[in-house]
């Protein structure tokens, strides 16, 4: 564990809103894409945001010295996302329509929007097609760097299934990306 | 294909991803409103629904057996 983060911990421990600042800073850009790849919606993205962090605040006292922060708020983030899933099937249902698992990807949404390129578009829409089981597993640790096995950890799985899905996602990513796959991915 | 060499592959593919942050409004709402709670614990209204439905719930069923004795009295 960093000595900031160490730090960060016994001020959240004291309650202590510059500590919580600081811890705040340091994670609401990497929750907040993680939360937005995942929901595939600012908005719903921003709200689970929100009560993640508030869930810290009011756990903060309750935290144990050697807390790892990083797992502990995506620990929390994906067990919002597995609630606003469901919430959203149920809502789907009770609409009469059938839940359908990704929006439409004919139009750009807010999040290829936000591509400067054909190649991030191609890959910011690779991305969005994995299944979301996949997907989290590759956004976990291929952008936000986690070791297979914390992430097996945050999401409760064992380490073999992350590692299973770790491949799939992969060779997914591999096959829809094609063209605009990095050459170092097109060598057997 | 190792475990390491799908996550370094895809670490090295993810960095290519356009970065993703909240508007600084946002960011600052969320922030203050979370800050408030910071150390307080859970707020008291998360109980006050169950309970509202415990009483109701033991009130009927204070009823329903007096109703039960009253009738095989």
């Amino acid at each position: 564990m960093e000595a900031d983060e160490r730090a960060w911990v016994d001020g959240l421990r004291r309650g202590d809103a510059q500590a919580f600042d600081a811890v705040f800073a340091a994670y609401r850009r990497r929750l907040y894409g993680y939360l937005v790849r995942m929901t595939r919606r600012k908005d719903a993205a921003e709200d689970l945001l929100q009560e993640a962090f508030l869930r810290l605040a009011q756990h903060a006292r309750r935290l144990e010295a050697d807390t790892r922060l990083g797992a502990w708020l995506f620990t929390v983030a994906h067990r919002m996302f597995v609630s606003w899933t469901r919430a959203q099937q149920v809502r789907a249902q009770l609409a009469g329509d059938l839940p359908t698992s990704e929006p439409a990807s004919s139009t750009r949404s807010p999040l290829e929007a936000l591509a400067d390129s054909q190649a991030q578009l191609a890959l910011e829409r690779a991305f969005a097609a994995l299944p979301p089981a996949y997907r989290e597993v590759a956004l976990l640790v291929g952008v936000e760097g986690l070791a297979p096995t914390e992430v097996a950890e945050i999401l409760g799985h064992t380490p073999e299934a992350i590692r299973q899905r770790l491949a799939r996602a992969r060779a997914q990513l591999a096959e829809a990306l094609g063209e605009h796959a990095p050459a170092s991915w097109r060598t057997p | 294909m190792t475990t390491d060499d799908d996550a370094a592959k895809l670490a090295e593919i993810s960095r290519e991803l356009p970065a993703i942050d909240l508007d600084s409004i946002s960011a600052e709402r969320i922030a203050m409103r979370a800050r408030q709670d910071v150390g307080r614990g859970p707020s008291p209204r998360r109980f006050l629904e169950p309970a509202i439905a415990t009483v109701l719930v033991g009130s009927y069923l204070v009823w329903a057996v007096l109703k039960i004795v009253e009738a095989l009295g």
